[in-house]
């Protein structure tokens, strides 16, 4: 005797569902645009002569990237109020930890991105009376963030995989609103199958479009070519 | 501070079934990364068109619903025994599979068609050309894609603590919970965290820096 | 690569999209004929393998297990192995949350949950003994200065109330307190940490979890929000046609509530926690 398949529990909190993805993507949306500023300080702080500020913030970053991000979260959400006066809301605690988690990649990306940008066009920058600043304002960067735009990108698409972190601290996202529905119909096989689908399709659309950006950008010459 | 020493071999523990997923993650997670790029790079569509599904499917959904699917919904499919280290072990190898097997293929795809060609001339069948010319060289150039996804997937084993798996961050959770002592016992566990893995990102530089070289 | 013409790509996103949805479900829907043996009764494989899985979640005084000693206190062990006794098997616990203990009966994965408050709801999935374990009110743990003293007073939006998932806390909680703010986590002790660390003002939990919760923390008191709602809970089992089982749960349940071995075991385990049993209402309904 098979299972006995049964989705109407499902299709009938399918609204709950759809408004736990949308408040996967807000906040998706929103630690990748605050990761980005963010992001930028840091490489910045770390590219600075000053080994004081370079130096304290290289080993934060390397510290959040060698750290997995649900430890982070759970750090932030019941650690840090015990250290310091601060009262985090689990979405509050979910979107610092994604921003940090996605500002820790941008700076990298971000420093990599300027590292790469040949001499040449430091030189050439020079060589017709700008400062570094100026050089680093209007030849430097234009390019190294064409170069980025794809990594960026594609650190959106990850992003929005390790939004389900959030459902742990009861963020209703759409895997809590998963959780709650599953343990309320007793039919995990369905809710949850339905909810993979649901991220499947929005993480495979999300990452698609991403891949047409790169291939516009590759086209005007500018971006990495796959 | 002396509670903290009575934790540290609680702690010890929780690292060891840590490291003990991700090697076993990696050692199904690997040949199937092999096999479905393989079978990506192949001419038959019968065989690149299950490996795009696989990709696409196990690359796209996220860790956390995967290792969730198949401890709560895999279950009431098949009358298999699903301990939360085996519903990890599957989601996380099958995960890293999928990126495995995209690694594999760009790394297949970078030997110029010259050493096919080469290979075919001295005439090799094509198992053989990919076997003994055509991997080799291309493995050397995975290594540090590979490198930087085995530290991916060492982060990710502790997507497995919701579903108390008692790795590293489910034994800080379990402490803090009977100890009421979340500062420390998260701390602590992201410290170990860092201490294992930091070295992990260095070697995969280094690694990095060698094969460079080396070309 | 051939070059794509914006008008054809759209349109070829979506097709790719829907067949690999296809695809996945008429996979899950082949793998589905025939999988599922039909099994013995669960009174049968427990007496075959030699032991009894119960099902026990992290939540004082039910079940609680020390992380360095690794060995379970608590009601429903104590229970457990009284029942194991009896059988001639090895008591074996297995962890399970409120939220998914059903599941876990369902799945096969345990043979027994004790103390799971008794809902018309659960029981349309699983079997209940029909002879409870314990009796207690549903009540919340809040701030010394806090004044609440009926459930309406809380049904606000400006009420953040914390429980644990899945629970009958939880099911009760949403459907009485709409308009309030619940936060569902995933314990007992992370739903007392959101409330010292200010994210929800007072957790709802039954009151034998609540004195032992009370204990950890300095300004906080219990108040049970009026009217009283009170519930039971009983041992369920997975739904199936051989009741030997359940109907001898049924008989153990009665027997051990009253000798008064259900009390006894609440009591133990307060002592072991440091907290005097004197000081908590007892789970006996005859005796509160």
């Amino acid at each position: 005797m098979g299972y006995s398949w049964d989705f109407t529990p499902v299709l009938r909190a399918m609204d709950l569902l759809l408004l736990g993805l949308g408040n996967t993507l807000m906040l998706t949306a929103l630690a990748f645009l605050l990761g980005l500023p963010v992001g930028i300080a840091l490489a910045l702080a770390r590219l600075s002569r000053h080994r004081v500020i370079a130096w304290p913030v290289g080993l934060m970053v390397d510290f959040l990237r060698c750290t997995p991000a649900l430890v982070q979260l759970f750090w932030l959400f019941f650690a840090l109020p015990r250290l310091l006066p601060v009262r985090l809301s689990p979405f509050g605690a979910a979107l610092m930890a994604l921003t940090v988690l996605s500002a820790a990649f941008v700076s990298e990306v971000f420093r990599g991105g300027i590292v790469s940008v040949e001499r040449t066009q430091w030189e050439g920058a020079r060589a017709i009376g700008m400062t570094s600043r100026q050089a680093m304002r209007r030849v430097i960067l234009p390019q190294a963030v064409k170069r980025m735009i794809p990594v960026f990108l594609e650190r959106l698409v990850e992003l929005l995989k390790m939004s389900t972190i959030a459902s742990t601290i009861s963020y209703p996202d759409l895997l809590f609103r998963a959780q709650d529905i599953a343990q309320a119909t007793y039919r995990p096989l369905e809710v949850f199958t339905v909810t993979a689908l649901l991220y499947l399709v929005v993480i495979a659309a999300t990452s698609e479009a991403t891949r047409r950006v790169e291939r516009h950008l590759a086209r005007s010459g500018e971006g990495t070519v796959h | 501070m002396q509670q903290v020493l009575t934790f540290l071999p609680v702690f010890a523990e929780g690292a060891w079934a840590t490291f003990q997923l991700a090697a076993a993650s990696l050692c199904l997670a690997l040949p199937i990364g092999l096999l479905v790029g393989m079978a990506r790079h192949a001419h038959r569509p019968v065989l690149a068109w299950p490996g795009r599904l696989y990709v696409e499917l196990f690359r796209n959904t996220p860790v956390l619903v995967l290792i969730i699917w198949f401890f709560f919904a895999f279950p009431t499919l098949v009358p298999l025994e699903m301990d939360a280290f085996t519903a990890a072990w599957l989601a996380l190898s099958l995960n890293s599979g999928a990126f495995f097997a995209e690694i594999v293929r760009a790394g297949i795809q970078s030997i110029p068609r010259g050493q096919w060609d080469a290979a075919k001339a001295l005439g090799m069948t094509y198992r053989r050309q990919m076997v003994r010319v055509i991997l080799p060289q291309a493995l050397k150039r995975m290594v540090p894609a590979l490198a930087n996804r085995w530290v991916e997937l060492f982060k990710l084993t502790a997507l497995a603590a919701p579903i108390a798996y008692p790795e590293l961050l489910h034994t800080a959770r379990l402490i803090a919970s009977a100890y009421y002592n979340p500062l420390q016992s998260f701390s602590i566990a992201a410290l170990a965290y860092f201490i294992m893995i930091y070295p992990m990102t260095q070697c995969a530089f280094w690694l990095e820096r060698r094969l460079r070289r080396s070309e | 690569m051939t070059e794509h013409h914006s008008g054809q790509t759209i349109p070829r996103c979506l097709a790719r999209t829907a067949r690999i949805v296809a695809a996945v479900l008429l996979i899950l829907a082949l793998a589905t004929t025939g999988l599922r043996a039909d099994s013995k009764s669960t009174w049968d494989m427990i007496k075959e393998r030699g032991t009894l899985r119960i099902g026990v979640v992290q939540a004082e005084p039910y079940a609680f297990s020390d992380p360095i000693t690794k060995q379970w206190t608590g009601m429903a062990p104590s229970y457990g192995r009284a029942l194991a006794e009896a059988l001639g098997v090895k008591p074996e616990f297995v962890e399970v949350t409120w939220g998914t203990a059903v599941a876990a009966l369902q799945a096969n994965k345990i043979d027994l949950m004790p103390n799971l408050s008794v809902t018309p709801q659960r029981a349309t999935a699983v079997e209940y003994s029909n002879a409870p374990l314990s009796y207690s009110a549903l009540a919340l743990l809040v701030h010394q200065a806090t004044t609440v003293t009926t459930w309406d007073e809380l049904d606000k939006p400006e009420t953040r109330i914390a429980v644990s998932q899945g629970s009958s806390e939880d099911a009760y909680v949403t459907q009485r307190l709409k308009k309030a703010q619940i936060f569902r986590f995933g314990s007992y002790s992370e739903d007392l940490a959101a409330f010292q660390n200010g994210t929800v003002t007072a957790v709802a939990l039954y009151h034998p979890s609540l004195v032992v919760l009370a204990s950890k923390v300095d300004d906080a008191k219990i108040v049970v929000p009026k009217p009283v709602r009170s519930t039971f809970s009983d041992t369920a089992v997975r739904r199936e046609p051989d009741k030997t089982l359940r109907d001898w749960l049924t008989t153990t349940n009665i027997y051990f509530y009253n000798t008064g071995a259900s009390q006894q075991w609440y009591e133990q385990f307060l002592l072991a926690r440091g907290i005097d049993p004197k000081t908590s209402p007892s789970i006996l309904k005859e005796q509160q």
